[in-house]
């Protein structure tokens, strides 16, 4: 067999160029194959350890398309909805919550405009307990310290933790005290004017009716309201709560929702419709608040500008060389709603009159933050994150008892439907969706499938024009060893030496493209991982490991591919040259 | 009767071509004794590789009986043919048809391979000094001279030991130096016992065989009506 072997190699080594050109053929479709077994693999781990790494098992968020939750779950970009955070409080009381925690998920995109900063505003207590993965790092590190006398900064070489988690502090809410004994809690975003009609008088030169208008004053302030559907309100009570004056809404199915009711006439127009669960951003008049003795209106601010204390993920902290304990600004690109003041001309009367219209235009800021801690990395996409406690998340993103999600950990996950059915059946909670990370998983690679059907197919089509490519090589060879082949018979070869000869050669030929495609899939991994990161990104979430992912199940499995490829594509050509009939094999080249 | 090596009875091979039946051998009695060194010459046509290929073991023939070594071929299997070219005859061809990439002595170890017998190497370097190849044997065979890849094939044709060398225009491509070589050598098998039966167009060769068969039109005929011109 070894002499089989030789003569094979030989006769390979004799057409250079077309063995190599196969070989390479033969190489590339193994290549191809190689690495999208290898990226089937790798993107189903890398999925699932984004997902376990999650922590927890059952995300509830404002409800929404569940490929578009899945992303905001899972890469911290995307379509974003709101939950309001008393729904905090109101899941809790459900018995099958073992744990949770609520996230506030706020993207800010880089004033470059490439790409996001992804900030999760967390509960540190409950966010640590659920996913105890999320450590700081530890290490020599360098560490910047601030004197606090004299604002000094100095760098010092630490061995130890690379900081710690930030400090939760006490965030108040900005408090207007109305006339009417109300308080309004809520975050107050600025002043404003606007013009009131209050009534309408006759002009005695024109003789119409026109509006009476005043200007008024207003403070602009985001509460935690809702606005609910007339029909599911069953009554509404007001009553001495501690020290404040507050509303209570009693809904039709027996919840009661204690606020403040701002403004009763303010009607949802479709009738039926259970409207919202944003908070709402209102104009309040300086008319109605009350006022202290020097006159000013009764407004307590309670932010005083202090540092925000910020933990950055691995990643974030190493490719912006940030060290703990360093002042960090980051520039970002905010959508801000403007008034403007526009003229328009009645083109039936001619008069042209003013209208008031709200634009959206993009606006540099800056948040300026301390860094406090830097985490160990996970490999997942926490690694490029940045964590701040969630009330000041709520107070400088201006999502004011806004989240993105409640991640929850069950007592019993079997009794998942249930607690899904309990939650949906509660109209106070609003519009919620309850998503269990497995449906996440599900969905994203239910997606994936389907690309993956494509991909495999070209992988397919590779393989058989390579296949096509062997065939058309040996049988080339063959013919031109014709006579070669009738000597070999004519000197003692039988038809089952020549058969097992040539196909040797084919099989030679798939073992060295196997060996080359598995080497040119395993160098040339990290760029393909880097293709596929680039083309999938733009089309939604990419799970942070490594996508491509090379078990040597794979290499084997392809390896074992190339070599039953060579027996396939060998079986014609051999078959051909072992069925010549000597003497006219002989004969053919005189 | 022992020292007979091939015995050729009222062999006859016949072709259709289209309509017509050609009679490429029609009715051919001679035999070969042990270390006698007989040609076969004959013009174009005259059935001369019909015959060759017949004592070959390579084709079979229509009729009559072909006896190689003893035992009637006419009749076997291909296997059967396979084992007779494989342990009773060394073939010599005009072209050489070496390998051209394998060494010399991968060429002349491949009868060997083919017939999943040992590779004595002893053997080997006893037919290569016979041959007058010996210090060339690894060489590729591309890189040998005529004369050189001639000994490799005569070599390749002894490794197996056989009874009857059968050479096809065996001078063909020679020079004359070379081909007296070539006699010399085949005059030394002959002397071993070794039934050489050349295929030839030239006449000269012929005559320096023990003894020559004529052939025309599918018949041995004797020397006084060969159209060939002495």
């Amino acid at each position: 067999m070894r002499k089989f072997f030789n003569l094979a190699y030989k006769n390979l080594y004799r057409r250079k160029i077309r063995s190599m050109l196969t070989i390479g053929g033969v190489g590339v479709a193994v290549a191809v194959l190689v690495s999208l077994l290898g990226f089937n693999s790798g993107y189903r781990i890398a999925l699932e350890k984004d997902v376990s790494g999650m922590g927890y098992q059952v995300l509830i968020t404002a409800k929404g398309c569940p490929y578009e939750l899945a992303t905001v779950a899972l890469s911290g970009t995307g379509a974003l909805r709101y939950l309001t955070d008393d729904t905090i409080a109101k899941v809790k009381q459900d018995k099958e919550i073992a744990e949770l925690t609520p996230m506030l998920m706020n993207p800010l995109i880089k004033e470059n405009g490439n790409g996001f900063y992804t900030f999760w505003g967390i509960d540190k207590d409950s966010y640590t307990k659920l996913r105890p993965m999320m450590q700081i790092a530890k290490g020599k590190h360098k560490e910047r310290i601030t004197d606090p006398s004299s604002g000094k900064e100095t760098e010092k070489e630490i061995d130890g933790p690379m900081g710690r988690w930030f400090k939760t502090r006490e965030i108040k809410a900005d408090e207007i005290y109305l006339k009417n004994g109300k308080v309004l809690k809520g975050l107050i975003t600025g002043e404003g004017k606007y013009e009131k009609v209050v009534g309408t008088e006759l002009d005695p030169v024109s003789g119409d009716f026109v509006q009476k208008k005043k200007m008024v004053s207003t403070v602009k302030v985001m509460l935690p309201s809702r606005v609910y559907n007339k029909i599911d309100v069953e009554s509404v009570k007001t009553a001495k709560i501690g020290e404040e004056l507050k509303d209570e809404l009693y809904l039709k199915d027996g919840s009661k929702i204690t606020g403040v009711i701002l403004n009763e006439t303010k009607d949802v127009y479709n009738v039926g419709d259970v409207e919202l669960a944003y908070p709402n951003s209102e104009e309040i008049d300086l008319e109605q608040v009350a006022v202290e003795a020097n006159g000013s209106p009764k407004i307590i601010k309670y932010d005083k500008g202090e540092e925000i204390e910020l933990v950055m993920g691995w990643e974030a902290a190493q490719t912006g060389f940030v060290q703990v304990g360093q002042k960090l600004a980051i520039n970002v690109k905010e959508m801000a709603r403007e008034k403007v003041k526009e003229k328009i001309t009645d083109p039936v009367s001619g008069k042209s009159k003013e209208i008031e219209k709200e634009i959206e235009k993009p606006v540099s800021t800056s948040y300026t933050f301390r860094v406090v801690g830097i985490l160990e990395k996970g490999g997942g996409q926490d690694d490029g994150s940045y964590f701040i406690q969630i009330e000041e998340a709520q107070r400088i993103f201006r999502k004011y008892k806004m989240l993105t999600g409640i991640g929850v950990r069950l007592n019993n996950l079997a009794q998942l439907p249930l607690f899904t059915d309990r939650i949906y059946n509660r109209k106070e909670l609003g519009e919620t969706q309850i998503v269990s990370l497995a449906e996440v998983k599900g969905t994203i690679l239910n997606l994936v499938q389907t690309a993956k059907i494509l991909v495999m197919s070209v992988a397919f089509i590779a393989i058989l024009v390579a296949l096509i490519g062997v065939m058309n090589t040996i049988l080339m060879s063959v013919f031109e060893r014709t006579q070669e082949i009738g000597i070999m018979k004519a000197i003692g070869a039988s038809r089952m030496d020549i058969f097992k000869l040539i196909w040797l050669e084919t099989i030679v030929i798939c073992v060295f493209g196997g060996i080359l495609g598995t080497i040119i899939a395993v160098v040339g991994g990290s760029f393909i991982e880097k293709l596929i990161r680039a083309v999938m990104s733009r089309a939604g979430y990419v799970p942070a490991g490594q996508i491509i992912n090379f078990t040597p199940g794979i290499i084997i499995g392809s390896f074992v591919g190339a070599i039953v490829l060579g027996i396939l594509s060998g079986i014609w050509p051999a078959y051909r040259a072992a069925k010549m009939r000597p003497i006219e094999a002989i004969r053919s080249g005189e | 009767m022992n020292d007979i090596v091939l015995e050729a009875k009222n062999l006859k091979k016949y072709y259709t071509r289209g309509p017509e039946t050609v009679k490429a051998l029609d009715g051919v009695d001679f035999s070969i004794r042990k270390g006698e060194i007989v040609s076969i010459v004959g013009p174009s046509g005259s059935g001369k590789t019909t015959l060759m290929n017949l004592i070959s073991c390579l084709d079979t023939a229509t009729s009559g009986t072909l006896n190689v070594g003893g035992e009637d071929v006419t009749h076997f299997s291909e296997s059967q043919l396979i084992n007779v070219r494989r342990n009773y005859l060394g073939f010599i061809f005009q072209q050489f048809y070496l390998i051209p990439n394998l060494f010399a002595v991968e060429n002349i170890e491949l009868p060997l391979v083919f017939a999943k017998k040992p590779i004595d190497q002893k053997k080997i370097l006893e037919v290569i000094e016979l041959v007058g190849l010996k210090g060339r044997e690894n060489i590729p065979a591309f890189m040998l001279s005529g004369g050189d890849k001639q000994r490799i094939a005569i070599a390749r044709a002894l490794i197996n030991d056989p009874k009857l060398l059968i050479a096809d225009e065996p001078t063909g491509k020679l020079e004359l130096k070379v081909r007296d070589d070539l006699l010399v050598l085949f005059n030394q098998l002959v002397k071993k016992g070794i039934a050489i039966f050349i295929a030839t167009h030239d006449l000269e060769l012929a005559g320096m065989t023990q003894r020559i068969i004529h052939l025309q039109d599918g018949k041995i005929i004797p020397k006084e009506q060969s159209s060939l011109y002495y």
